[in-house]
């Protein structure tokens, strides 16, 4: 079956209305798993069904919806048994009717959380997406839908697996509440986003709240959205006395009429509508036309949470990437992964709309780096990601485990790359930056540059890659060697802009490439690029000039309307003056009293002074330590708390990282007094204590190679082994994983490991810690790092 | 608990409802952005993290005080329990993921259970309230049903936490 046959027959598809509620109705008790009486009440459920049909629907959909191996657990019965039945009671219902009726598999959510606030993997998920899938193809399913989604990584799960395992049409709505949002935070236009770069058939809304309620994301839907729309509105708002629901068919059904009206083609009920509210909108709907939409296109990306428009100039930060970056380069090899959020999360302070992520380099697997770096950066930040790497394999495993539609960085002119990298953009929906380049290198005329941005719109077009999702690079070349080319770069992106109608991408700071005061250069070539119609420059936003360039044209240009932005980010503007030139560190103030009383900027202006006179080590050992050992004895005393001690750590991280950049910078090899394996043990997702522990074993100038949260057991052993590490710390937070720990530490002994074993954790103790086979007991931070000390030294 | 297959084990639940007729169950979260906020905050600035958290879980501890009293307020009966969560004395985690799916409460709240049966988002509760025609049983709320109870740094200096 195809939608759009379906579409030539009817002006409007309409789905069945509650199942749910149905089966409520007929004496299904709270806490019953309803898609177990597909094989013990057949009868009742082709009833059901029977009587949507009778009502008028086009499509039913089977009782499915929770029928996943997650919520199926101990109900004795497989998925594909379950799946199986529940298609063919509703294909039997549609016989026996003798009517043109479609039977849908109905998906909903798992029930569980996916990571990073949960612990179901992305990968997992979609197993289980896969398993129901398979199991109501072969069973018969003439389509797809899936429904009451609140989190955009779990949708796009249940979409890939849906694209990969069939041919069938997909349907996709989410819930949302009042404030356009689902739980998580997703906005309406990321779910259309996604729907529409993953080729789904039709997107839209359902049950949460009642039509009435709906009616302002409906038109949200409507307005934006370049796919048929679905709508299924709750039977109005639950009553919170009887948990009944509160209008009418007839009122509900007057409500639908008004949204196809708008634009909705497709119809159906959620909880509390019944066969009657179903009648109600096939009647009121007959003989009336589909309302046409004309839906403009638009340059936009997003995240789970956040849709980034390309309607004016966007930053793209530059800074994760490793080239020309040593610490950057130790942090890769270190799996230091706290490395590269921080430059995430600075960078979008700075005021970065997008952030490019490249981790490529010498002696790292890429591919699973990627993975790793990309899922922890959209844990803590939700501005949208570029990809940027030259390995197509790695590019195709980040598009999928990426949160939303994302920038490829990138394709050119190239025969190789345009059949290699276009593609992946296609069948993940993403953007694409294009490269004005080809085998011959870039050429030097503006014109030859923009046949081969018109050859990759081109190509990106015949594989069905929309014109708006393609971003030109006319690529700088460096003022230093080709001076006259400058100007023919900024021919080039104007002729891309005006010519084709595409969006312009321009890696800003290699224009001063070899030349002294880059700074200067890179911002005033900037501002003429955005004059020249330049919509995403890639620069360091850390660097004051060149954000405050992009600010100050916005504000010019009248594209930051009332110069909102321009004065949230300077109106009040002393902090952010004073933050850019520090003042002189007060000769009153030591090192240990800036420990003592968490003041970084100072302690870290202190070190630098100290580093003129002072060998490195030298600094760590007489002087960082002994107030860090103070504080650790003041907190072991009662007489500071839990965020005091942290503070003083953070403010000794801060000197550290000075020390460290001036290593970096003379070539000197990194101050480390070993490495430490940390984990927060499988199944277990509180990691905060770890993270404490972290911090002060940092400070106390050890390495740390901190495996995150919800470690796999092996990940432990190959860690500690490829590290040739000493100690290994494990956390666990609550009785459920503890026995994750016992079972790590004894994988750790069978693989004879020569490295001893610390525990913490709220509710260990240390009778449990000699029991499960741990060296050390740590009751708390502070204990972690005299262990640590005790061990390594 | 009557109308669903969970059985809540131990002693402390039994003594804790002793004299109830019913219950009422309840789950509460303040969601993700809480715990997006936390996992934030470790990376750029630890200290204010661990206040976020504290916070964090102060608050939706304040979010089961304001549905309790709303709850309460609509049922007739004579005396009711303090609220009971699974982890306090010898009752089990185990029994969260049952709790949920019988709230509905990814549905309806967005709060599910993981397979190690650990709530997420992580700033939640399910807990349930004994309800009674008569007297509960008074036996005040202390150390002795804490989870914590052998670890407590407040009750090896001599002291409680206060709750
Ligand atoms: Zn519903």
């Amino acid at each position: 079956m195809e939608l759009k046959a379906l579409f030539d027959k009817k002006e409007f598809i309409i789905f069945d209305g509650a199942m749910g509620t149905e089966l409520q109705a007929k004496g299904l008790k709270t806490g019953e798993t309803p898609e177990l009486l597909n094989l013990t009440e057949p009868e009742l459920l082709k009833e059901i069904h029977h009587s949507y049909i009778d009502a008028g629907a086009d499509v039913v959909s089977a009782n499915t919806f929770g029928a996943n191996r997650y919520k199926l657990e101990h109900c004795g019965h497989s998925v594909n048994e379950i799946i199986t039945a529940g298609i063919k009671n509703l294909k039997d219902a549609i016989k026996e009717s003798g009517k043109a009726v479609y039977a849908a598999l109905d998906i909903g959510p798992i029930g569980q959380l996916l990571e990073p606030t949960g612990s179901l993997k992305f990968e997992d998920a979609y197993d289980i997406f896969r398993e129901e899938i398979v199991a109501g193809v072969s069973a018969g399913a003439d389509l797809i839908i899936i429904e009451t989604m609140t989190n955009l990584y779990e949708l796009k799960a249940a979409i890939l697996a849906a694209k990969e395992n069939s041919d069938l049409p997909v349907i996709c709505s989410m819930s949302y509440e009042e404030n356009r949002r689902t739980f998580t935070g997703c906005p309406v236009a990321a779910e259309l986003m996604l729907c529409a770069g993953l080729g789904v058939d039709a997107a839209g809304v359902n049950c949460s709240l009642g039509p009435k309620e709906l009616m302002p994301i409906v038109e949200e839907i409507c307005n934006i959205s370049k796919l048929p729309v679905i709508v299924m509105p709750n039977a109005g708002l639950p009553d919170p006395e009887t948990g009944g629901y509160t209008i009418t068919a007839d009122e509900f059904s007057d409500y639908i009429v008004q949204m196809a009206d708008m634009g909705v083609s497709i119809f159906g009920g959620c909880c509390g509508t019944t066969p009657e509210f179903i009648a109600a909108v096939v009647k009121k709907l007959s003989g009336k036309k589909r309302v046409q939409r004309d839906i403009k296109p638009i340059s936009a990306v997003c995240s789970g949470t956040r849709v980034c428009e390309i309607n004016q100039p966007r930053i793209i930060g530059e800074r994760i990437n490793p080239t020309g970056k040593k610490l950057f380069k130790q942090a890769l090899l270190n799996d230091d992964i706290d490395y590269i959020l921080n430059q995430a999360i600075e960078q979008v302070n700075a005021g970065a709309d997008i952030l490019d992520v490249n981790v490529g380099m010498p002696g790292i697997d890429e591919k699973s780096m990627m993975v790793r770096v990309l899922k922890r950066i959209q844990g803590i930040t939700d501005a949208p990601l570029q990809i940027d790497s030259t390995i197509p394999e790695v590019l195709e495993t980040a598009l999928r485990v990426y949160d939303g539609k994302p920038i490829v960085n990138s394709v050119n002119g190239e025969e190789e790359s345009l059949q290699k990298i276009l593609p992946l953009v296609k069948k993940y929906g993403a953007a694409v930056v294009g490269l004005t380049l080809d085998k011959d290198g870039i050429p030097p005329k503006a014109e030859q540059r923009f046949a081969i941005a018109e050859k990759i719109i081109k190509r990106a077009e015949e594989i069905g890659i929309p014109r708006e999702d393609v971003y030109l690079d006319c690529l700088p070349l460096t003022a230093s060697a080709e001076q006259v080319a400058v100007k023919e770069t900024l021919k080039a992106v104007r002729m891309v802009k005006e010519r084709l109608g595409a969006k312009t991408v321009l890696g800003v700071s290699n224009i001063s490439f070899g030349l002294p005061s880059r700074e200067l250069l890179n911002h005033i070539f900037l501002s003429m690029a955005l004059e020249n119609g330049l919509d995403l420059p890639i620069i360091n936003p850390n660097i004051a000039a060149m954000t405050g360039t992009v600010r100050a044209y916005k504000l010019l240009a009248n594209i930051d309307v009332n110069s909102t932005e321009f004065i949230a980010a300077y109106g009040s503007d002393n902090a952010a003056n004073t933050a850019n030139t520090p003042k002189p560190a007060d000769h009153s103030v030591t090192l240990e009293y800036a420990i003592d009383n968490g003041l970084k900027a100072e302690a870290g202006k202190i070190t630098e002074q100290l580093l003129s006179e002072q060998e490195p080590m030298e600094i760590i050992n007489t002087r960082l330590i002994p107030a860090l050992d103070k504080t650790g004895t003041l907190f072991e005393q009662g007489k500071i708390f839990l965020p005091q001690l942290i503070l003083s750590a953070g403010v000794a991280q801060s000197c550290f990282e000075v020390i460290r950049q001036k290593l970096a910078k003379t070539d000197t090899a990194p101050v480390s007094k070993g490495k430490i394996v940390l984990a927060t043990v499988k199944g277990d997702i509180h990691d905060i204590g770890k993270n404490i522990v972290k911090v002060l074993l940092e400070n106390y100038g050890y390495t740390v190679i901190d495996l995150g949260k919800d470690v796999e057991y092996q990940a432990v052993v190959d860690a500690a082994k490829k590290h040739k590490v000493k100690l290994v710390g494990l956390s666990a937070l609550m009785t459920t994983t503890l026995k994750s720990m016992e079972e790590t530490i004894k994988l750790i002994r069978e693989n004879n490991l020569d490295c001893k074993i610390v525990v913490g954790g709220a509710v260990l103790t240390p009778e449990y810690a000699e029991k499960i086979g741990a060296d050390f007991y740590a009751k708390d931070a502070k204990e972690t790092v005299d262990i640590a000390k005790q061990v390594i030294g | 608990m009557a109308d669903s297959d969970i059985i809540l084990t131990g002693n402390d639940a039994a003594q804790h409802l002793e004299g109830c007729g019913r219950i009422v169950l309840m789950c509460a979260t303040i969601g993700q952005g809480a715990d997006n906020l936390i996992r934030q905050l470790q990376v750029s600035d630890m200290a204010a993290a661990v206040i976020t958290d504290s916070l964090a879980s102060v608050a939706v501890e304040q979010v089961c005080d304001r549905a309790q009293e709303e709850i309460l307020s609509t049922l007739s009966y004579n005396t009711h329990t303090w609220r009971f969560s699974p982890g306090y004395g010898d009752l089990p985690l185990d029994i969260q993921k049952a709790l949920v799916l019988l709230l509905d409460a990814p549905k309806k709240i967005g709060l599910c259970a993981t397979d190690n049966q650990l709530l997420t988002p992580k700033k939640s509760i399910t807990a349930f309230i004994g309800l009674s025609d008569g007297e509960v049983n008074r036996k005040s709320r202390g150390c002795e049903c804490c989870s914590m109870k052998d670890v407590c740094n407040f009750r090896k200096n001599g002291g409680h936490c206060g709750t």
